[in-house]
């Protein structure tokens, strides 16, 4: 099995005016299923293809077990990718596109077949064997392309979105198909995706990457649960965000003083007092909770969205743990009154907009960026 | 029910006939020019032109043909021209298109050159061939001042000679970009993601040409050599301009017994233009078959 080590990558396009990748490292261990996220044009395939050979680096290295490939061709990488589209060659049955790999490393013939079979019975398209790509279906066609390229033994697995041209149902069978055969091989694989549900369903560790560079390189867990800045937090759906003033275990923002949890403040150092960014999630408030609760609040509700048997609501708050929003070191305004709440239709069906709501934002879904 | 039944009935029918409908103008011109055109040539060829007498069909015109000194000869030339410009038109397209995507400054250049050839005329080529390449020409007088030669004639015959060179090189000419762009279309269509696909499972660059570039190019080669190869069949200009007297190839053949002061030799020349129709035709449905399987692919 195999490490993958990237060090200062940096490609440059339009002539070295703009970088498609900038001074981006990471260390994959082997086995490992670490997925590059990031939206749009911010670089991933444009890393995962200096993995693959396909694009040279403008500088930086790639080393598999600590062994520099950055000068080798693709071919001799030992490192198969998968694309979005599945890319059969259309003049190949399914079993002689399978076999291609092989075919081209020059493996006997009686080895091709029984490793081509192997493989076709594991992603359980036998009976297509002798089809042409244009006769099976979508999902059996990305089928034979991972077969394809786990057939030939890779160091390296590398999947382009090849769940993005799926539709929802096969998208999860070839998801689940691609985790057992990931962990059965036990192939270090890095796929690229800009789907988060996707990233954090399939991988060991997720790098997320803006602009070029690499953001929070972690599980999926914490990237969803402690983001390391607000980026991170954006791209994984908060929308809440209070600039605070922390002191041990209290925070103090425009809504007045709320309660921390010990892991709130994980992610900063062991400084006394400081200023940072409070974020919890939309759907970790509590709606009509008991009395007993910490962080209690007042608020007015603005607006219902229906999505399906939940909601999406505006809330702007009025009062906090029994203060007025005034009661804050920051001026509250309409804009940084309102946070945003997703509760169960029941929750909500009784209110109608303009009306108060109690709420309660629990100490432990609070989560405190630094700076 | 049975009213709305009729009613929908009669929907279907005008549904199905309204393609045919939109099609009736086209139809129309060409129907009776190229379609009847060609009923009319094939009876003439079968002697048959009951105006002036003729009212028995026959096969004498073709087995003239089959008599005629001059008819395999001609015949055997002009699927030589064919053939040859048209493998080697396909082969230096190949190879020119296997560079030019290996380019990265000056592709967009290239792309426009070889729109460009395609605007001008063959005429215009093969006036341009009699300036370079005849013994008078630019290429027989720079040979002459080089001290190559001793006098014009001395430079190889390229035009109006048996082998057909100065023919060829104007086909050669105008047809090469018309391949290469259609191949460059096609490897434009995935062709370098298919490449790049069997690089990172193992296929050196030399494997990806012979197990990728070329299948994958080889439908869009066949049809459009198959195209080059059936307009090469039957054109007649740059034949007659540049092309020796004998043999002459076929158009020009048909031509000449066509214009033939003796009437007799016309059905001869119309059934050597209707050999040159189903030759020509033979081609079209193979590049329609070859067409059908890239689209069905």
């Amino acid at each position: 099995m195999t490490t993958l080590t990237l060090e200062n990558l940096n490609l440059r396009y339009n002539g070295g005016a703009d970088h498609a990748v900038r001074e981006f490292s990471l260390h994959v261990n082997s086995s490992e299923f670490i997925t590059l996220l990031g939206p749009s044009g911010c670089g991933k395939t444009s890393t995962l293809k200096m993995i693959a050979g396909l694009i040279a680096p403008d500088n930086g290295d790639i080393l598999f077990d600590d062994r520099s490939i950055t000068h080798l061709p693709p071919e001799k990488r030992r490192a198969a990718m998968v694309f979005q589209n599945h890319l059969l060659f259309p003049y190949l049955t399914v079993r002689q596109n399978v076999a291609f790999g092989l075919k081209m490393k020059r493996v006997a013939a009686a080895e091709i077949q029984r490793r081509v079979n192997n493989m076709l019975d594991d992603v359980q398209i036998s009976d297509l064997a002798d089809s042409k790509p244009h006769q099976i279906s979508g999902g059996q066609r990305q089928r034979a392309a991972l077969a394809r390229a786990l057939v030939t033994e890779p160091q390296l697995l590398l999947l382009d979105e090849p769940l993005s041209s799926l539709d929802a149902h096969l998208r999860d069978e070839m998801r689940n198909l691609i985790i057992n055969l990931q962990r059965q091989s036990g192939t270090t694989t890095v796929m690229v995706t800009h789907d988060q549900h996707e990233a954090l369903h399939i991988s060991d560790r997720i790098a997320l990457m803006f602009d070029g560079r690499l953001g929070q390189f972690d599980r999926p867990t914490a990237l969803f649960e402690r983001p390391s800045d607000i980026a991170t937090a954006k791209f994984f759906g908060c929308q809440n965000f209070l600039e605070c003033r922390i002191s041990g275990q209290r925070m103090l923002c425009q809504f007045g003083e709320l309660h921390l949890s010990a892991n709130s403040t994980a992610g900063i150092g062991a400084a006394s007092e400081y200023k940072g960014t409070a974020t919890f999630r939309a759907e970790s408030l509590i709606v009509n909770p008991s009395q007993t609760s910490v962080n209690l609040c007042k608020a007015e509700l603005l607006n219902v969205e229906v999505a399906g048997s939940y909601r999406k609501c505006q809330v702007k708050i009025t009062r906090c743990n029994d203060n007025p929003v005034s009661a804050g070191e920051q001026e509250p305004t309409d804009d940084n009154s309102i946070i945003y709440l997703h509760c169960h239709a029941r929750d909500i069906n009784a209110y109608a907009v303009g009306d108060q709501i109690d709420l309660c934002i629990p100490p432990e879904s609070i989560w405190i960026i630094p700076g | 029910m049975p009213r709305l039944g009729r009613l929908r009935a009669r929907k279907i029918r005008f549904q199905r006939l309204t393609p045919w409908l939109l099609l009736l103008p086209a139809l129309i011109v060409i129907v009776p020019l190229f379609a009847g055109g060609l009923a009319a040539g094939l009876l003439r060829s079968f002697n048959y032109m009951p105006v002036i007498g003729l009212d028995s069909p026959n096969l004498a015109a073709y087995s003239a043909l089959l008599r005629d000194d001059e008819f395999l000869p001609s015949l055997l030339l002009t699927t030589y021209i064919a053939l040859t410009s048209t493998v080697i038109a396909s082969l230096l397209a190949l190879g020119a298109v296997l560079m030019i995507r290996r380019l990265n400054a000056g592709r967009s250049l290239i792309n426009f050159l070889l729109q460009l050839n395609l605007t001008i005329p063959h005429l215009v080529g093969a006036v341009g061939i009699v300036y370079l390449f005849s013994q008078s020409g630019s290429f027989a007088r720079l040979a002459l001042h080089a001290g190559f030669i001793n006098e014009p004639q001395q430079f190889p015959a390229l035009i109006y000679d048996p082998a057909a060179i100065g023919i060829i090189l104007v086909y050669v000419w105008k047809e090469l970009p018309f391949i290469a762009l259609i191949l460059l279309a096609s490897l434009q269509q995935g062709g370098e993601e298919f490449e790049a696909v069997a690089r990172t499972l193992g296929a050196s660059r030399w494997q990806v040409l012979r197990f990728v570039t070329l299948p994958n190019l080889l439908p869009a080669l066949l049809a459009s050599s198959m195209i080059v190869l059936a307009f090469t069949f039957g054109a007649y200009e740059i034949p007659a301009l540049l092309g020796a007297y004998y043999p002459a190839p076929l158009p020009v053949l048909a031509y000449r017994k066509f214009t033939d002061v003796d009437l007799a030799s016309r059905p001869e020349a119309i059934a050597i233009s209707m050999i040159i129709a189903v030759l020509s035709l033979i081609f079209v449905l193979l590049y329609a078959h070859i067409t059908r399987r890239q689209i069905e692919n």
